[in-house]
């Protein structure tokens, strides 16, 4: 189901965007998921992921304060939303509670 | 990085991302964006950043980015315009010179605009009721007489034509001949006779036109010989209300059955008839004819076809170029082709001869576009003169606008509003004057009423609402243009220091334009008018005072020309087949010694009495032996004029007489040489002419009257017509009202001139006039200190007027020679005989002109040169 269930990535932008307390904006995003979980992504796409997550109500946004840096342009900074944490969280008990069941045999069989 | 080195992205591509971004994005979007531009200046350079930048700004132009047009945003102009029609109609209420001088010019040349539409829309409609009239074509012939420079187009074409292409030509889906009928022919049922017109028509007739066959078989009515399909109309007035269908009708000779009933063509046929006669008859009464099936017999016969769907029709020209080469191997001197028309070109369309049915030459039909778009551009001239020479009141107005936020398009938008209320207002003027117009319009020439009706349909008041618009923008283009840059801090600073001398120039080249346009339709009137006097009172070389001309219809004359003879007030009488000097023409070729040698003459066949009645001068000779046509020497007899015997080098006058030349292969003898004398429109140069003597086939009478009750006589005449012929109505006119008939067609254009003129004389000096009061209104302090400092009343006019006087010197000098060159070279360019035309004749309309104008600008400069200087300068 749409809307309800999480994408991987964008999970992954949520979980960034977490990590990034308030300093979450789109340039420190690609940064984190680059250096954090080597993963090369495009600004574009970021972006577009952090305006569809705003949509559905898992992230706001508000503007920082103006500086010299970027042409005097403003950051926009992101957080989660309850609804954003609940997601985030709730995709990760439907992980846990997979692993939980998984056969220990089948566990082992992979050491 | 250094701040030394930075360099800002390509300017283009973030004014790109500014416009197409969605203004909430717009902001952290940009910054993102040049934040990696900074981070690639570094790590790539500056080149590579850029291009990146370039890519990152395309990439960006997504759904979710771009601006969501707002239709807010665009009607928020048109939100101001409650508050524009208030301002604009305010204005025009305070300001009731200029307004009324702007409503009464746009309303006038408005109207003619009206007219113009109207007539232009129903023109175009012409033959557009055929299915598929755009696949229907005329076969047109061109003709060429060895020798002669140029050639001249026919409407008609051969006989020959039809059946061949029937035969050979690939793609034709129908296609049929017609035969003109020149004159009403009488068609009889039991004791009622009718004249109607008529065509001859071959069975195709229904598939080609889509003209409504009301009873019987369109695949047969005209199928077979001596049959004949009727209009409803005039079925109802041959047989009343019985069906007229396989009634039986005379019509020459012959008996005829009435295969169908048609309905009657519209109006905007071009092929009008009210009977049509199966066109086999006429071939089976041609049989054995071995001239019908030539080439060059291509005087009376139309072809029409259609085009079958998706056939190309350069290959039919190409199958008619080969049948033309065909034919014209087959005759000498001449070279015939045939070329065809779409239908729909037809009317409106070139000016042909023998042209079938209604015709209407789009070259008059561009005349008249473009005159009248010349008086309506005038018409806005002066409104954006007018309100140009107001600037300086509006720019207050204007400046404060733009302080309150208005930007540069508000402002235009308000000034376009304002002009399109004027022409608004003009329009519904225009309407109520369209309706005298158009009554007039019919009077100017009795044919439009068969051609239009100009009746106003939703449609046409649709066509006209854009018509006020498009003036409306028209007029107040430039003005709103010239408002819209007003700046405001300038204006509001000190208004009086806004000059714009720009502006200046610009309202002295429309005032310019307009004078020169006008000033040279006068001249041109003058000299067409001129012209069309000349061509009336030319000397023709013979006498046709009190002759009038009866014309017979196909009756022997001798019982009528009998009872005439008894009648006190004929004096004389004589019979002549056609009406010479009137645009009638009845032509042949002659040969004289040299076989080879033919000449192309003009010619009329008369009775003894038809020289003497006419006063014809002799030079050698005399007037022909009175006899029977079975006489040869009386049969033989013929008359020549000068041209003849030069055209022949037979020498003087006196040794002509006795030769002999050859016509149409009958040996004639010279009886009498006359005098030249112009037997044509004075566009036609005069050459060589024959008077032949015969009895028979003579379609006209020539009473010379002598009295001083002319009505009782013409009562008379009338009567004893009505005894001899009760079918036909009696047609009789003196010749000098028939040469007057004659050039009905310059007439026409002396009118639609010299009214055209009319209007934008009169559009010209209103906007003159209005541009001296407000000039003068804006230098009354500066009359005020002259004159406080001595200047006299004639200073000051001659002060105020200078300007403008030169302004008419100079369009006079433009419009005087433009007008004379267009008029001869254009609209005389056939005439050979010209009137000749002095400088009073070029002077005097403008000097009508420029009188006006000068008396307007004088009273209004003289009004305020008497203005005590105290009352204007008190306020400083």
């Amino acid at each position: 189901m749409k809307g309800t269930n999480l994408g991987e990535f964008e999970e992954v932008v949520l979980l960034a965007v977490a990590t990034l307390d308030n300093k979450a904006y789109s340039v420190a995003i690609v940064d984190r998921l680059d250096e954090q979980i080597a993963r090369k992504v495009k600004l574009g796409v970021v972006h577009a992921i952090l305006h569809r997550l705003e949509e559905k109500g898992y992230l706001k946004s508000g503007l920082g304060e103006p500086t010299s840096e970027r042409g005097g342009k403003r950051k926009r900074f992101y957080s989660l939303t309850s609804g954003g944490f609940a997601a985030v969280n709730r995709s990760r008990e439907i992980r846990q509670q997979l692993w939980d069941i998984i056969p220990t045999m089948v566990l082992e069989s992979f050491k | 990085m250094k701040k030394g080195n930075y360099t800002p992205p390509p300017r283009w591509a973030t004014r790109f991302l500014r416009w197409y971004c969605n203004k909430n994005m717009l902001e952290d979007l940009e910054g993102d964006i040049h934040e990696f531009y900074l981070r690639n200046i570094n790590a790539k350079g500056r080149r590579v950043a850029s291009l990146i930048y370039i890519l990152d700004v395309l990439k960006f132009l997504r759904i979710y980015t771009v601006t969501k047009p707002s239709i807010n945003k665009t009607m928020k102009h048109f939100l101001l315009i409650d508050n524009y029609i208030k301002t604009s109609s305010r204005n025009l209420r305070h300001n009731p010179l200029f307004s009324l001088i702007n409503v009464a010019g746009l309303a006038i040349s408005m109207s003619v605009g009206l007219l113009l539409i109207t007539f232009i829309s129903e023109v175009y409609t012409f033959d557009t009721f055929h299915e598929n009239a755009e696949r229907i074509y005329r076969i047109n012939n061109s003709y060429e007489y060895l020798g002669d420079e140029n050639y001249s187009r026919y409407a008609s074409t051969s006989p020959v034509t039809g059946p061949r292409m029937q035969r050979s030509v690939p793609g034709i889906e129908s296609l049929v001949t017609l035969r003109n009928q020149f004159h009403a022919q009488d068609i009889t049922h039991k004791d009622k006779t009718i004249p109607f017109r008529m065509y001859w028509a071959s069975e195709g007739f229904f598939e080609v036109f889509s003209f409504q066959l009301l009873q019987g078989n369109p695949k047969t009515a005209l199928k077979g010989i001596n049959k004949l399909v009727i209009t409803d109309e005039s079925a109802k007035k041959l047989f009343g209300n019985l069906s007229p269908l396989n009634k039986q009708v005379e019509l020459g000779d012959e008996t005829y059955t009435v295969t169908g009933v048609v309905a009657s063509p519209p109006m905007n046929s071009h092929l009008q008839f009210e009977v049509l006669v199966s066109y086999e008859t006429h071939v089976n009464a041609k049989k054995g004819n071995d001239r019908f099936l030539n080439w060059t017999n291509m005087w009376e016969y139309y072809v029409y076809f259609k085009l079958r769907e998706g056939q190309s029709a350069g290959a039919v020209q190409d199958a008619l170029d080969k049948i033309s080469e065909e034919e014209n191997s087959k005759i000498e001197h001449t070279v015939i082709r045939a070329y065809m028309q779409p239908l729909l070109n037809i009317v409106p369309g070139d000016n042909l001869n023998n042209a079938i049915g209604t015709t209407m030459e789009a070259k008059m039909v561009w005349t008249l576009v473009l005159l009248s778009i010349v008086v309506i551009i005038s018409a806005c001239f002066n409104y954006t003169n007018l309100s140009l020479g107001r600037s300086m009141r509006r720019s207050m107005e204007v400046g404060v606008r733009k302080v309150n936020g208005a930007t540069g398009f508000q402002v235009w938008l308000q000034f376009i509003v304002e002009a399109t209320i004027i022409s608004l207002v003009a329009l519904i003027v225009a309407i109520g004057l369209f309706t005298v117009l158009r009554d007039y319009f019919f009077t100017i020439d009795q044919r439009m009423h068969n051609i239009v009706t100009l009746q106003l349909t939703r449609q046409l008041l649709g066509y006209f609402l854009l018509m006020a618009l498009f003036v409306g923008v028209l007029a107040g283009f430039f003005p709103a243009l010239f408002f819209s840059r007003v700046t405001a801090f300038k204006v509001l600073k000190d208004i009086s220091k806004t000059r714009v001398l720009g502006q200046l120039n610009f309202k002295k080249t429309l005032i310019l334009l307009q004078y020169t346009i006008s000033l040279s339709f006068i001249v041109a009137v003058t000299l067409i008018y001129k012209q069309y006097r000349y061509s009336l009172s030319y000397d023709l070389g013979y006498n046709t005072e009190n002759i009038l001309n009866l014309r017979l219809f196909d009756q022997g004359p001798a019982p009528l020309a009998n009872e005439f003879k008894q009648f006190p007030e004929v004096k004389n009488l004589s019979q002549s087949a056609i009406i010479t000097s009137v645009g009638n023409y009845r032509g042949s070729t002659a040969k004289y010694k040299n076989l080879q040698d033919s000449a192309w003459f003009n010619s009329n066949k008369v009775d003894e009495n038809y020289l003497p009645i006419h006063g014809h001068q002799f030079l050698a000779g005399d007037n022909f032996l009175r006899g029977s046509e079975s006489d040869s020497a009386v049969n033989n007899q013929v008359i020549v004029n000068e041209a003849l015997l030069k055209r022949f080098n037979m020498g003087t006058p006196e040794q002509a007489l006795g030769e002999e030349i050859l016509i149409s292969g009958n040996k004639k003898v010279i009886h009498g040489v006359l005098k030249d004398f112009q037997y044509g429109r004075l566009d036609n140069k005069i050459g060589p002419f024959v008077f032949e003597y015969g009895t028979s086939h003579l379609r006209y009478i020539n009473l010379l009257i002598g009295t001083d009750d002319i009505f009782n006589t013409m009562d008379k005449i009338g009567a004893a017509w009505k005894k001899f012929d009760p079918v036909h109505p009696m047609e009789a006119s003196f010749y000098e009202d028939r040469i007057k008939g004659a050039y009905e067609d310059v007439a026409s254009l002396v009118t639609i001139m010299g009214f055209m003129a009319f209007l934008a004389v009169s559009i010209a000096s209103m906007g003159l006039l209005g541009m001296v009061v407000f000039t003068t209104e804006s230098r009354l302090k500066e009359i005020g200190i002259r004159k406080v400092f001595g200047a006299t009343g004639f200073n000051l006019v001659y002060l105020l007027a200078r300007g403008f006087i030169l302004l008419l010197v100079i369009a006079a000098t433009v419009a005087i020679p433009l007008a004379y060159y267009y008029v001869n070279a254009v609209i005389f360019e056939k005439i050979v005989y010209k009137a000749s035309f002095g400088l009073f004749d070029l002077m005097l309309g403008v000097v009508i002109v420029i009188g006006i104008a000068l008396m307007a600008i004088c009273l209004e400069t003289f009004r305020a040169a008497r203005i005590n200087p105290a009352a204007i300068l008190r306020n400083e």
